[in-house]
Order: C-alpha cells, then structure tokens, then sequence
C-alpha cells in the first residue's frame, strides 16, 4: 500500500530525514533548528543517527587480502574450466594426441620417414634445472611433448598471466622462447637446446 | 586511481577480447571498493566477503560482453556486487534458520529457554571475535550492520558509508525511488537503536523478520 507523500504535511521525522540528506533549504533548516531546540528527544534521535553514521564511516575502506587479484584469477580459470563442455575438451585432447603422435612420429623418423633418429624425446628430457626453473612461475601441465630438430616443446600453465609470463620467458637472460600464447592463459614454449643440457 | 572516461572505454574493449592482464587491472583497481562494500553487505563475515567478492569479479569477466555502456563501470560492478550479496544474505538467513529450528527442537520442553531467554545460536554471526575484538568503529560496523534487515542494510550501506546519490542507488537496486528512501529511513531509525544499544554496552536485536514491514511509505 502506497501513500502519495505529498498530500501529508510533512512529519519531524521526515524533516529529519531531509536534514540529515542535506536537502533543506536555508529557510527550512532555521526552522529545524528551532524546532530541535524545543524537542530534546528530536535533537537525541538526531545526534544518536549522526553519531552512528560517524561511527560507520570511521571503520573506512578495507583491502583484500595481499594476492587477491591472483585468487580472483585463479578462480576465473577454474570457473572457465569447469563451464566449457566435455565434448570440446574431448576434441580438444584427441587432436593434442594426434598432434603428439605426428610430431613425435617426425622426430623418430625425421620428415621423409627415412632416418630414425636418437633425438626422441620423453619427460625425462627436461632437466631438474630446467623443471625447477619452469615450476619457479608455472605449473607444468603436460611437458616434453617432442623434440623437433633443436628444440624441446613444452606446455604449461602459468601462475601469471600469459603476457607477464611471456615477459619473463623472453626477458634478458631468459631461456624460453614463446611460440603462442594460448587464450587460456597457457602458453606453448620452445626450450632452446642449450638450457636442456644432457641432449 | 580513476580512469577518465576514455580510458575506461579502452579497458572495456579490452576486457571483451578476453585480455588477461586488463582483467588483473581491472580487479586491481576495484578491489578495495568491491571487497569493502560486501564486507559491509555482509555484515563484516569476512570469509563471505572473500568468496563473494572474487564471484563478482568472475561474474563481471564473464558478462563484460553484456554490459551495454549505459551506467558507468562502476554503477555496473555495483549492482553485480550488490545481487550477489543478496543472494548470499538468503543463503546465510535460511541456514541460520534452519539452525536455529534444529536447536530448538532438540531443547524442545527445557526449561532454560523458557519466554525471553534469547538462543545463543541467534547471536551466532557475525560471531563474538567479530563483534568485540578491534577498535570501537569496528565493532560497531559489526554489530549495527548484522542488526539491520539485510535490505535496510543495503541501503545504508550505498547511501551513508559508499555516500550514493539516490539515482545511482536505485540504478544499482533496481527498486523504485520511495521504495530506497523508505528502506532508508527504516534502516536509519534501526541504526539509531544499534548506537544506544552499543552506547549501553548491550549488543542491538536483529531484524530477523523474512520481509521488512517498509513497503508503503
């Protein structure tokens, strides 16, 4: 039930409501203050109300907790994740596997089929430095998918977002070389052949 | 740091390709503001305010390609903040309930709560540590806000601690103008007993009523 506010005369609460909005006029506000001057209990409730705003906005801003931009996007992936449909992931993992099976097939046998050769490569082809250097900002989802002439291709998932991870792969210094950047945040690198040591 | 208009554009535009680092930006940028106002919605239950504050951040990355530039940015994150945290008040409110009914039927017949003995578990959030651990603002913050009706709460939230014009707060709630300041109003009036309460040292009642008695002013 609705009543139109107009056809009211204008209750103290009210006119303490429009006082505390700051939406009186000059003339209005000399009046509420005569008026608070003769109800004690109208200038209480007015100062209690202040006094508890105050209060309220003493408590002022908060900051989340120090990695919260991280959480929020570690969340936004897992959310991603589990949203996108099982039958494109499927797709997904089945061409991955042919891709894995073909280059690897080309690294046996090098492209015309001919020459088998020793450069076939497993997980244990990634050193511990390599790993350590690599796990030190991503997590290492599938790794030493193949080793194709001088250069191992690893996948991972980094722990920061792809163009910062992309800095730091490519920086002074880096060893990794990225060749895509994924649009979930992975991102494809070429390990160059000096960093895997052992090869 | 507030972008001007132009370049709130530009990270809108980003955000729609699916740009990683704009979206870290973004968050970086609201954090404070989104993360504080849900505290608050929430009535200080901080872990809630985490939860619900990252929901909202994933929601905005989610539904940026809807978001039609009609309010700003801001107004826009707001009202995502703001349904989120009602849904959760629902969710806090019916488990308490449950609760609370679970309680009393276990004690059903005894004696120790008898008419006008209060259940310990309708003081249980925001919790003792809450409300009488940290400076005086603070626990008032806690015990004032959890005394309010979730939805006086909200506009007391928007109008008096973010200090919202009334436009913007019926943008943000979606309700109709007499219906904010009515909210308003109540919730100021319940404010008022909080303060006396808490002046007293007593902890101020809590609206626990399904639906506010406002509606109608």
């Amino acid at each position: 039930m609705t009543e139109p506010e107009d056809e009211l005369p204008e209750t103290p609460e009210e006119r303490l409501e429009r006082y505390l909005d700051g939406d009186l006029s000059p003339e209005e506000r000399a009046g509420f203050d005569q008026e608070l001057n003769r109800n004690p209990s109208l200038a209480a409730r007015l100062e209690a109300r202040q006094r508890a705003v105050s209060l309220l906005r003493r408590a002022g801003p908060e900051r989340p907790p120090k990695h919260f931009v991280f959480m929020v996007a570690e969340r936004a992936r897992s959310e991603r994740r589990r949203r996108s449909p099982v039958g494109a992931e499927l797709v997904v993992a089945i061409i991955s596997v042919a891709l894995l099976i073909a280059l690897s097939w080309v690294a046996f046998h090098g492209i015309d089929g001919s020459a088998p050769s020793p450069s076939v490569t497993s997980e244990k082809a990634l050193t511990e430095s390599d790993r350590r250097l690599i796990e030190s900002v991503a997590t290492i989802d599938s790794i030493a998918v193949a080793k194709t002439g001088t250069a191992l291709i690893v996948r991972v998932r980094p722990t920061l977002d792809a163009r910062e991870f992309e800095s730091w792969a490519t920086g002074p210094g880096a060893h990794f070389r990225p060749i895509t950047a994924l649009p979930d945040g992975r991102v494809d690198l070429t390990v160059s052949e000096a960093t895997s040591t052992g090869h | 740091m507030n972008l001007t208009p132009d370049q709130e554009r530009v990270l809108i535009e980003r955000l729609r390709r699916g740009d990683g680092r704009a979206f870290n930006e973004l968050v970086r940028q609201h954090q404070s503001t989104v993360y504080t106002l849900v505290l608050r919605l929430l009535s200080n239950r901080r872990e809630d305010a985490l939860d619900v504050s990252q929901e909202v951040f994933v929601t905005v990355f989610r539904a940026i390609a809807d978001f039609r530039g009609d309010s700003r940015l801001s107004t826009w994150i707001h009202r995502i903040a703001v349904n989120h945290c009602r849904n959760r008040n629902k969710y806090l409110g019916r488990r308490q309930e449950r609760r609370h009914d679970a309680f009393e039927d276990k004690h059903e017949g005894s004696s120790a709560l008898g008419a006008g003995v209060v259940s310990p578990l309708r003081g249980e959030m925001p919790g003792p540590e809450q409300v009488y651990e940290g400076n005086e603002a603070e626990r008032f913050v806690a015990a004032a806000l959890d005394s309010l009706h979730p939805e006086h709460r909200e506009i007391v939230v928007l109008r008096e601690l973010e200090g919202l014009p009334y436009e913007e707060i019926v943008e943000i709630t979606g309700l109709k103008i007499g219906t904010v300041k009515s909210r308003l109003f109540r919730g100021r009036a319940a404010l008022e007993s909080a303060y006396l309460a808490f002046r007293e040292g007593k902890r101020p009642s809590r609206d626990t009523s399904e639906k506010p008695k406002d509606e109608g002013r």
